[in-house]
């Protein structure tokens, strides 16, 4: 069967679309001449199937593909602007959550800017508001710049008044895209406009994407703007709604070199006001974040943090940034042993925790040990910095034993001994090896040298002690008791496994195999289109993470937890 | 069974042990013990002294000279203690001297009394000494382990004496002696047997609390051969508590049954004390002054055995100390020698009685565990561990404990972790605490505990605490029942075995920031609550059963022992 009638029996059953999106479906030049062909002559509806529930069928990958042969097909296609935009704003809300979902538009804006016809009838379509809420304005408002800027800026600030929200913010956004450094005549009029927009928005919508707009100019241009849009983004950042932060922690994750010191510190200042349920915002404030120099810019990167995390209504919780965690974990000892001291000296419970996450679960980060004298902290703040830290940082005894170090090298002689027992009984009591990588940590004439000798020499007779207790028969618990708990742990174990499973990012994305039998697996991979599959022999291997719990868990936990908590809400020195 | 009892036997020393079962054995065997040991006087070689017949009708004067284990050569021969030279003082000393006049016709028989057997080294000696001293009028008998253990099955625990299932249960308790659990509960059934079928006659009921007692030293022997004696120390609490029903009533009486029913109730009592000690010293003393150190004799890793452990063992400390006081209350006896005998060995236990305190008060400093009951019926050991504490002037350690129980109970209750429930068995205690709030208020209807520490508080006068209690109960406990446990009309009959509940539920508890607004309520119901001073222990003055029933029973300890003024013509005991 060739291509062709494969094609017209594929469209008879409602399959063309699958068939075009198939990985293996030859070559995309061709499959677009020939859907093109078909559609011109009437064989087909390419545009309508793409508006049709065929669509339905197809994964976002598949519509991707889809779009490959959509965009090299609409410019030899005969159709209507209204039928190209209707198909593509089908594909475009089929991938909408997608970040590559805009191509849609692009190849639409391509394809109008080819014929001036189509730019008119284009906006004839979009002031009959026969597309709403879609990208159809800003793909004619780009495409009909291209042939006359100062025109469709003109078009567009007229749009940006429409009563439809949809349109209105289309050309908005269109209004940050047009204007190049050396039109004097529509800078102006681009900026006055999204001023107005700032100063009385129809929408809080719309005062977001004038900063936006405003933010893209800046960096299109640069210097010769900066003042206005400082002065236009200080206004908004005045009384921020969600879309202007969204709109701001997106130029600062997008452009974050276009910043000038002082926007820089505004935007710094309003991202903090972002709500705890704004997740939109706070994945651009994560991903802006991710940007910035950890160690360069400390202040501004932890001012953000703590206006994030430390307030008292609306925080948002460290989990929330998962791009500012990962950028953690590569950080040198020295720059995380400042955050985490940082992040623990205000006595911010929610800091406290944020800390607390920072720590990581395996190894000591070279550095970690940091010099405390950077704070310059009065000598009630040691013993009260011991306690954040014992407080908060329990999960990895190397990194906490470290940061104890800190604290020994730091403290006066005067709350020598008290650091020295808030040291020994909450911590080395709970892991009692850790005195070795206290001891392995030490320097040369280490400032903490006699400390540690002598909690060695404390925490060596309390093993010496209970080295000597053999189990006592007569404090055994029942049988029946035993029995009980080892049930209880089973449950325990299994629940906790299926947890983990259901959790587990390896199992979400790859398939499952429960062997029954056998020590190696075979499996077959499909390298790409018409190669032949690929045999894989494999052994089994496991994945292990192993965390040292504290002895007081076990012991006393209750007392444990009371201890954590006594250490947790004290409030600084004064 | 009779190999059990021949090796029991061989296992009992002279002092305390097998001079203290004979008489017993004796007596149910039909003779008159006429002479019973004593420490501190002379006997002549002596140590039981019976009349009666035992074969053939005849009269005879039995005098018993005891040796336990094997009988050696050193042991016959060797030193003051050696057999054959009290078997001398026994023909030159007290047959012509100390024999009383009534019985000097009847011929006489001198017992070779050896717990386990005439070694054969030294069986000719024995058997030439025997043949040489033989006279018409005093003949030698052997009594060795198979012998005693036979008169044991044919006297005291004879087939037809014993319930049918009773020497099978002994037995399998015996047999099980290592597993406290399976162990208690058949030595329940074979003494509760034995109680229950007991009948009004004090002949009855003594050969009944006999049977008991043998039987206890038997398991409690066995138990001390296989080093763990925590089943003989339960099954001789029961004990007690099965005995003092079927001696309650007799215990003013005049009679010989009367008086033999005493004195089998003292032994009771003194076997109890002595498994309390040897439990403690065996147990709790070596590792008492150890940070950790009973915590890390509980051979569990988990922190609900390790919690119930603990505060099981300071209700036994307690309860010893408190033994310990009552024995320093007995008035003295009129005979000059017995009450000088009695004062050096009140010193004795005075001794005793702070040692045992100060193991209480380090077990409590060394093992913080005990700061965070799990179980709010945890109150009942926390209160016997604050009488006897109160006792030996550790108020300090009163104030300490009592206050970190109380801040810990706080916090784990409003952080949802392990706080104490009302619940009791493992299971529940296994799945406690649960997320939900339904359950916690569940879990927390009703508390002792916490009137329990307020009352302590308040008797201490720490009113630091009673204002944590008093801010915690009216801001997060209000929906807790605040109760104190009062002796009812129905308690005499159900406290001693704990056959059903009883008494009477004090709901009026004041919890209040001044002591003395917590303490007089209290007084004055101990006042109105007139039960109290109707229970047989009371009115017999051997309070200490009382708090033995509440602990074995795990009931409340009645208010009237706290150490509180009662407006009424009785002081409390303490």
């Amino acid at each position: 069967m060739t291509k062709h009638d494969e094609y017209l029996a594929a469209y008879g059953k409602a399959e063309l679309l699958q068939v075009l999106a198939a990985p293996s479906a030859g070559d995309l030049e061709e499959r677009a001449r020939l859907v093109a062909e078909l559609h011109n002559k009437g064989a087909i509806n390419f545009l309508g199937a793409c508006c049709s529930d065929e669509l339905d069928a197809l994964d976002n990958t598949a519509v991707f593909r889809l779009h490959s042969v959509f965009e090299r097909a609409l410019p030899q296609m005969e159709c209507t602007v209204e039928e190209a935009s209707a198909a593509c704003n089908k594909l475009h809300e089929k991938v909408e959550r997608d970040h590559a979902a805009e191509s849609f538009y692009h190849t639409l804006q391509k394809w109008l800017e080819q014929d001036l016809r189509r730019i008119e009838e284009g906006l004839v379509l979009v002031r009959a508001r026969a597309f709403t809420r879609s990208g159809t304005t800003q793909s004619v408002l780009l495409a009909g710049a291209a042939h006359d800027r100062e025109r469709f800026v003109k078009e567009a600030i007229e749009l940006s008044r429409e009563p439809d929200e949809g349109i209105r913010i289309d050309a908005i956004r269109s209004l940050g895209m047009i204007p190049k450094e050396d039109e004097d005549a529509i800078l102006p009029l681009v900026l006055n406009r999204l001023e107005e927009v700032t100063d009385s928005p129809l929408s809080e919508v719309d005062a977001g994407f004038a900063t936006q707009a405003a933010l893209q100019i800046l960096v299109r241009i640069g210097a010769p703007v900066a003042r206005q849009v400082e002065q236009l983004f200080t206004k908004a950042c005045r009384d921020p709604n969600p879309a202007t932060l969204r709109a701001v922690a997106i130029g600062l994750a997008l452009n974050p070199s276009s910043f000038s010191e002082s926007l820089l510190d505004t935007a710094i200042e309003v991202l903090q006001c972002v709500e705890a349920g704004d997740d939109r915002s706070i994945q651009c404030i994560d991903r802006a974040l991710y940007q910035w120099d950890f160690d360069g810019d400390r202040s501004r990167v932890i001012a953000l943090l703590m206006g994030l995390i430390g307030r008292s209504e609306g925080a948002i919780d460290l989990e929330q940034l998962n791009n500012v965690k990962h950028k953690f974990r590569e950080c040198s000892g020295a720059v995380l042993g400042w955050y985490i001291i940082s992040l623990l000296l205000p006595g911010n419970p929610r800091l406290g925790n944020a800390a607390s996450k920072l720590i990581p679960f395996e190894g000591v980060p070279e550095g970690l040990d940091i010099d405390l004298s950077v704070y310059s902290l009065d000598t009630p703040w040691i013993p009260y910095l011991t306690r954040k830290i014992l407080g908060y940082c329990r999960l990895n005894s190397g990194t906490v034993a470290t940061l104890l170090l800190s604290c020994l090298r730091a403290v006066s002689q005067q709350h020598r001994d008290e650091v020295e027992d808030l040291v020994y009984e909450n911590f080395l009591l709970n892991f009692p090896g850790a005195i070795e990588q206290m001891t392995a940590g030490l320097g040369r004439k280490d400032p903490a040298r006699a400390s540690v000798r002598r909690l060695s020499k404390r925490i060596d007779a309390y093993l010496d002690e209970i080295k000597k207790i053999d189990p006592c028969d007569a404090f055994r618990p029942s049988e029946r008791n035993l029995a009980l708990q080892f049930q209880r742990q089973q449950v325990q174990m299994e629940a906790a496994q299926s947890k983990a499973q259901k959790e587990s990012l390896f199992m979400k994305i790859l398939p499952t195999a429960t062997m029954l039998y056998g020590t190696r697996i075979i499996s077959y991979t499909y390298p790409s289109e018409g190669q032949p599959p690929v045999r894989q022999e494999r052994p089994l291997t496991s994945h292990t993470i192993a965390v040292e719990l504290p002895r007081m868990e076990q012991i006393d936990p209750v007392g444990h937890l009371l201890a954590i908590t006594r250490f947790r809400t004290e409030k600084p020195p004064a | 069974m009779k190999l059990l009892f021949a090796e029991y036997l061989g296992s009992l020393k002279e002092r305390d042990e097998l001079d203290k079962i004979l008489p017993d054995l004796l007596s149910e065997l039909g003779l008159n013990v006429i002479s019973k040991p004593a420490t501190g006087t002379r006997q002549l070689g002596v140590d039981v002294a019976a009349v009666g017949s035992l074969e053939d009708g005849v009269q005879r004067v039995y005098l018993l000279s005891i040796k336990p284990g094997i009988l050696t050569r050193s042991a016959w021969s060797n030193g003051d203690q050696a057999l054959r030279p009290s078997l001398e003082e026994i023909r030159d000393g007290y047959i012509p001297h100390h024999l009383p006049e009534r019985h000097r016709d009847l011929p006489i028989v001198i017992v070779l009394c050896i717990g386990g057997q005439v070694h054969q080294a030294v069986q000719p000696n024995v058997s030439g000494y025997i043949a040489e001293n033989t006279t018409e009028g005093i003949s030698y008998q052997i009594w060795n382990g198979d012998k005693l253990a036979e008169m044991l099955l044919s006297g005291v625990l004879r087939e037809n004496a014993l319930p049918p299932s009773g020497r099978s249960a002994l037995r399998k308790s015996i047999a099980l002696v290592d597993e406290p659990e399976a162990a208690f509960g058949h030595f329940c059934r074979f003494a509760t047997d034995i109680a229950d079928a007991c009948t009004a006659s004090g002949m009855a009921r003594l050969t009944a609390i006999r049977q008991i007692y043998i039987g206890l030293w038997t398991l409690y022997v066995w138990a001390r051969d296989t080093g763990n004696i925590e089943t003989a120390y339960r099954c001789g609490e029961r004990a007690l508590l099965l005995a003092w029903p079927m001696v309650k009533d007799s215990l003013n009486g005049q009679t010989r049954t009367a008086r033999q029913l005493r004195d089998c109730l003292y032994r009771l009592i003194a076997l109890h004390r002595l498994l309390g000690e040897e439990f403690i010293e065996n147990y709790i003393e070596p590792t008492a002054e150890v940070l950790h150190g009973l915590t890390s004799a509980v051979p569990s890793g988990s922190y609900l055995d390790i919690n119930l452990k603990l505060f099981d063992l300071v209700g036994r400390l307690g309860l010893n100390g408190l033994w310990a006081q009552f024995y320093l209350e007995l008035p003295l006896p009129d005979d000059e020698a017995k009450a000088q005998e009695v004062q050096e060995h009140a010193r004795e236990v005075e001794d005793w009685l702070r040692r045992v305190g100060f193991t209480l008060a380090s077990v409590i400093i060394n093992n913080p565990a005990l700061g965070t009951p799990i179980k709010d019926s945890q109150a009942i050991d926390i209160n016997i561990a604050c009488l006897l504490l109160d006792l030996v002037g550790c108020r300090q350690v009163i104030q300490d404990w009592i206050r970190h129980i109380a801040g810990a109970t706080r916090v784990a209750y409003l952080a949802n972790e392990r706080y104490p429930c009302v619940y009791d068995e493992y299971h529940q205690l296994l799945s406690h605490p649960q997320p939900n709030d339904d359950y916690r208020k569940a879990a927390t209807v009703g508390s002792l505990l916490i009137p329990t520490l307020a009352t302590w508080a308040a008797i201490i006068g720490d009113e630091e605490t009673l204002n944590l209690l008093s801010s915690f109960v009216s801001t997060h406990y209000a929906h807790s029942t605040l109760q104190l446990w009062f002796p009812g009309g129905d308690s005499e009959e159900h406290l001693y075995r704990g056959t059903d509940n009883h008494g009477l539920c004090w709901v009026d508890f004041a919890m209040s920031r001044v002591s003395q607004e917590v303490l007089d309520p209290i007084s004055g119901e101990c006042v109105s609550s007139k039960a109290y001073d109707s229970l047989s222990a009371i009115e017999h003055g051997i309070w200490p059963l009382v708090v033995l029933a509440c602990r074995h029973h795990r009931m409340p300890v009645p208010p009237h022992l706290w150490p509180i003024s009662r407006s009424s013509d009785k002081e409390p005991s303490t």
